[in-house]
Formats: structure tokens, sequence, C-alpha cells
């Protein structure tokens, strides 16, 4: 449970300094998101890290554009 | 000053080193992981630039990154909201879209961006300083990055012999932008015009490749290939997709597509309406009946030729208006830098068909990075960060495309002795060398060519090659049956001697260095009395993806086409990667031991030592 405490305050951290960078970077919209969707941001972020890191591409379109 | 430059992370990682504006070396990830395509964080590929020059990562200077981590992200946020905004727009009207608007301004993330986060999350794709940081265990104030079209344009002029040219960048997409046009001159680079989503001519082409079953970033050069079978029956249909603008730029009619925010596939049910249904992928393909199984039903049999006509036709057409949209990007920025000097890069640079016309229809002088694609962008990073930011001296044009791993003799020794094959010879000089293999080829063997470095970029040029007679017609299906193992319809290519170039192609070679054919990277066509003399590297169209080799250039393999010349009275070789299907080209001698003894391959030659796959009784 510490663990994951950690891991949520260290993602709360590093998404309020992304929408911080983006905003100061003048990218409106990623720093708009990642501001208005912070919750739901930390929730993704969160499980990410917790996920194995195993290749599950989208489809090769897709991948190449993200 | 030493500057390493970085592409991964998407696809085709590499890294380059670039030392007081020379590059000692460049090496894509995969021939190491030996993962085709691999985009995971090239370790591989750093140590083998440090190992090379040398160094250790406590000398670099600074690292640079091939693109803008948050731009790209901003873009995808951007195209994600017009993508939603455009569906809202078209379901709603008036006061019930405000009000949807309203309520789904901040509370839902989309399916399509929660994915995306959640991937860039997973891949510390937001943090790539950080994460380069940590992978090199370097400050983090010695990485940096630079925008994506920025690298292809370093990449595109400051490795070309030009010291003025114009510059075309396009591809799929970097952060916003898809092509740019600028002007080279010295060390500096202006930019003049960008295309920014969602108009991508790669990702136009990228679609059809798509939709012709083939996989994207992989199977482009399949729908060149399957384009020499067909006639542009569809032109007028697939043309009416893009709009060429007079200041340079260009258009794509997006409602065909889904560019802004894919799920899975890049064509809407719009295209469906317009072109059909899709090829399904591994589908037979075949443009006469003998090319088919004997066992199939003449019913069959027509319906496989006829699918075979129709798709070959739109492979056809789209490459003629991919062609065309090449032609107006290049007439524009050439009439903008002032100079029939051009300088492209980008993967979509990579369409040899095109890079042909641009030569000998645009008489331009033309210069193609010969890794166009992003993993070219580990150089082009490193090079921009040199010219652009640290404002150092122009730095060497490219020498030469064998940038890769060398070939070690003690690991050529200890490989054999290992691998247990025990029919070897070896040869005193590359004189004796050249006249054996040439001898092994006239006789109608398949060789494997392992020589000095290995090539940068996907094109094998006689470091990493599989080698046979052009004038055997049966050879480009011994090849496939034995080791390659690819579509009938993809073309083999030949590498000439410069000096008898002319006679055979119908273009006249440019010697100086950088021209596209040194790098395999141009299609000409075959001289009218010569298709039938080298059947095996003539394409349907009687076309053939060239390479020029010069003494200067590769004087081993220019030996070697020489001594077959003297055998066969042809100097030209058969000439494709060496790997198996779906493999990267091989890399070191254990690599190339591995794919010889699973493969057809008659003899694998390995620096002088030549390796026969005989048993010895």
């Amino acid at each position: 449970m510490a663990d994951n405490a950690d891991l949520r305050l260290d993602v709360q951290k590093e998404v309020n300094r992304l929408a911080a960078e983006c905003k100061a970077s003048g990218f409106d919209n990623a720093a708009r998101y990642l501001a208005d969707n912070r919750t739901a941001v930390v929730e993704i972020a969160i499980k990410a890290r917790l996920e194995p890191k195993k290749r599950d591409l989208p489809s090769p379109f897709v991948y190449s554009m993200q | 000053m030493k500057v390493l430059g970085l592409s991964f992370g998407f696809h085709d990682s590499a890294a380059a080193l670039l030392i007081d504006g020379r590059i000692v070396a460049a090496g894509q990830e995969e021939r190491f992981t030996r993962i085709k395509h691999d985009a995971d964080f090239p370790r591989r590929a750093i140590e083998f630039c440090l190992r090379q020059a040398s160094i250790s990562m406590a000398d670099v200077d600074r690292v640079v990154y091939y693109e803008n981590a948050l731009k790209k992200f901003d873009r995808i946020v951007w195209a994600s909201n017009l993508r939603a905004q455009q569906k809202s727009n078209g379901r709603l009207m008036g006061r019930a879209r405000t009000l949807w608007n309203a309520a789904t301004k901040a509370h839902d993330v989309p399916p399509y961006l929660k994915s995306v986060t959640h991937s860039w999350f997973k891949w510390q794709k937001f943090d790539v300083v950080g994460k380069i940081s940590d992978e090199l265990v370097v400050p983090r104030e010695k990485v940096t990055y630079v925008d994506h079209h920025d690298s292809h344009l370093a990449a595109a002029f400051y490795t070309s012999p030009f010291d003025h040219a114009a510059i075309v960048t396009m591809d799929g997409v970097g952060e916003y932008e898809t092509a740019v046009i600028a002007v080279g001159r010295g060390s500096e680079i202006e930019r003049k015009l960008a295309i920014s989503l969602p108009h991508s001519i790669g990702l136009f082409y990228s679609a059809f490749t798509a939709f012709l079953g083939f996989e994207v970033n992989e199977g482009e050069y399949k729908v060149m290939g399957m384009a020499a079978f067909g006639q542009p029956k569809y032109y007028d249909e697939v043309r009416k997709l893009i709009t060429l603008r007079d200041d340079g730029g260009f258009e794509i009619e997006q409602s065909c597509f889904e560019f802004l925010a894919p799920q899975m596939l890049p064509y809407t049910e719009e295209f469906l309406r317009r072109f059909g249904e899709p090829r399904e992928p591994e589908a037979d393909f075949a443009v006469q009946r003998s090319d088919l199984p004997e066992d199939l039903t003449d019913e069959q049999a027509d319906s496989v030729l006829s699918s075979s006509r129709h798709y070959a036709d739109l492979a056809a057409s789209v490459q003629l208006c991919t062609e065309e949209l090449i032609l107006h990007l290049a007439a524009k920025a050439s009439v903008i830098a002032g100079t029939r000097n051009v300088c492209l890069a980008g993967g979509v640079a990579l369409n040899s068909l095109a890079n042909g016309r641009l030569i000998r229809e645009g008489g331009y002088n033309l210069f193609v990075h010969p890794a166009a694609g992003d993993a070219g962008n580990a150089i082009g990073a490193a090079a921009s960060y040199y010219h652009r930011t640290a404002k150092q001296p122009r730095m060497q044009g490219f020498a030469s495309p064998y940038l890769g791993s060398p070939l070690d003799a003690a690991e050529v020794d200890a490989a054999v002795a290992e691998s247990g094959f025990d029919a070897v010879t070896t040869c005193s000089s590359d004189e004796e060398l050249a006249e054996h293999v040439a001898g092994l080829l006239a006789d109608g063997a398949v060789i494997g060519w392992v020589q000095g470095q290995a090539e940068w970029g996907p094109r094998a040029l006689g470091g990493r090659s599989i080698l046979a007679d052009a004038t055997n017609p049966a050879m480009k299906r011994i090849v496939n049956e034995r080791v390659k193992f690819r579509e009938l319809f993809r073309p083999f290519a030949p590498a000439v001697t410069a000096e008898a170039a002319s006679q055979y192609f119908d273009f006249e070679p440019n010697l100086a260095a950088g021209a596209p054919e040194y790098y395999m990277l141009a299609v000409h066509p075959v001289r009218a009395g010569k298709k039938s003399v080298v059947p095996a590297i003539t394409h349907a169209d009687g076309s053939a993806r060239v390479q020029i080799v010069t003494s200067a250039s590769n004087p081993t393999f220019h030996a070697l086409l020489r001594a077959f010349e003297r055998r066969k009275g042809v100097p030209i070789l058969m000439n494709t990667s060496f790997n198996l299907r779906g493999e990267p080209m091989v890399d070191s001698p254990r690599d190339a031991i591995r794919t010889f003894s699973i493969s057809g391959i008659d003899y694998l030659v390995l620096g002088r030592t030549v390796v026969s796959s005989r048993i010895e009784l």
C-alpha cells in the first residue's frame, strides 16, 4: 500500500510537471487536456506504470502516428 | 565536439555518432537485436557507435533525440479533439451541440486519447529526456531534442554533397508536420513551407498500402512492386483525393481517410464506397495463369487473375498520383531555392520510382539520405544540433553508406569454426576472391556476401548482400524459393559497374558523390535491347532499381562485378538484402552463418573466407 501511495504521489507530481511544461512551451492542447483530466490521467498513468512492460502495439498505422 | 543522435520509441530505432563534423558510426537497433523495425531504446546501437569511436558516454558532449515529444502529444490531443468535434457536429445541431460540447468537455477521456496516454506513460514517452538520462546515466542537461522534420531536413542537407540546395522532407507525420520545403546554404537551413496533419502524403500512401493487404511501414515497397503489373485505370478517382496548391503545398481529401485519431484502419466507409473491398493480406497475386498452382479450377484462376489486375491497377494509380505530388513539391522547392540541387528525406523519399523521375524528367541533381525514414533521423538530430544550435562549421558530406558493424576477422574465424561447415576456402587477395566468387556466380550459385562495414539504410549495397547471376532467367524464382520467400510480384535489384550502367539502363549516371544510384534509391528503365540480357533484374514494366558501383565506392564489390563480366560479358549481379523474410539484414558473421545454414544459399563469403553449403565427403 505504501508503495502504491508513493507511486500515486510520484505520478501526480509528474502530471502536474507535464501540464506546466506543456503550458510553458505553448502546447495548449496538451496542457488543457492534462489539467482538465488530471484525475483520470493520474489513474491511467498508475495503471500503465503497474503493467508489465510487454509490447501490445496497436495496428502499425496507428502506432506510427503515436 | 561529440554528438550522439538517437531515434527510438516509434519505429526503426537507431543511433549515430558525429565527431567534429564527421559521421563516425551509425547503426539501426534491429540489426543488433534481430527484431525487424525494433522501436526500443537503441542500447546496442549506441554501444556499437561508442565502440567504433573508442569512447565512452562520458566523452559525449550532447545526446540529441530526433523529435519533440510534448509537441507530438499536443498534436495527438489536438487531432483527437478535432475528430470528436467533427463527429459531434455531424450528429448534433445548434443548442444540442453546445450542450454536448459542454457535457463532454472536461469529464470523459475519449478512448483514443486514453489508449495513447496509457502507452505514453508505460513507455516513458512524455519524459524522453529523463529516459535517455536514466538509460545512459548522463545528466539531463546533456540531453536535448530537435523537431522531427528538422531532423529530416538536417539528414537530407548536411549529409549531401551540396553547399546550396532545395530540401524536401515528406513522411507520415512528425509532431504536426508531414512535409517541409526548405533552402539549405552552407550550414544554414531556412524553412519556406510546411504541410501539417491531416494532409499527409505518407499517410495517404500508407492507407492504400493497408488497403492493398500489406503491412504499413513495411509493405510500401510492395505497392511499388505491384504497380508495375497494372495500368493507372483509377488515376482520376485517386487524383481527386489530392489538391496541388500553387504555393507548392498540397491537401488530401479527408472524407476517405482517418488520419486524425485512427483506432485501427486509416480509411473510411467512403473510401470503401469508392474503391471497393480491401485486398486480403497474403491473398494470391498473379497476372498470368502459369503463375498459379495447377490444381486451381479455371473459375478460381480467373477470379485470382481478375482481382490481381484490379489491385495492380489501383497500385499503379496511387503510385502515379504520388509521383505527381512529389514532382510538384520538388519543382516548387527548386524554384524557391533557385537551384536544381534537391535533397530529400522522410520515408516517402524511399519511393525510388519517383526518385527516378526526378532525375530523368526533372533534371535535378538529387540527393536522398540513404536511411531516409526515421532511422536516418539519428544522424539528422545530431547534425541539426551540431549546426543549428552549436553553430559549428559545415560537416562533411556523406562519404559512404557503410557506417555499420565492421567485419572482424577473428569473429569470422570463430563463427566458421563453431558452425561445423568444413568446406572452407580462404583467398589470399581481393583479386583472387573476386575471380573465385565470380566463377561460382557464373556457374549459377547463390552467394551470401558479407564484406566490410554494414550498410546504413534499408538497402543492401554489397556489404550484407545476397548475390546471383542477373542473366539467368530462372534466378528470381531460385532466390525466392531458396532464401527470400517473397511475393512473386516483387522485383530483385541489380548492382552494375558505374562505367557500364548507361549501356544497360536508360539514364546518365551521375558519378558525383551522393548520387541516389550509389544507394539503390532510384528506378530507371532497362534499355530495350538489354531486357532479355538481364531478365532476373528486369521488372514487369521493364524497369530496375539500380545500384551503381565504382572502384572508389566499394572496391571489392566492383572487382567482383568486373570479374563476373569477364566470365559472362555482363557487369551486373542481382543484389538483394541478406536476410530471411521477416528478419532484418544480417549484421555479424554469426548472423550470416545462421541465415546461411537454414536457407538454400550455396556459398557464404565472409571477407576472404568462402564457406560452401555442400558437405565434403
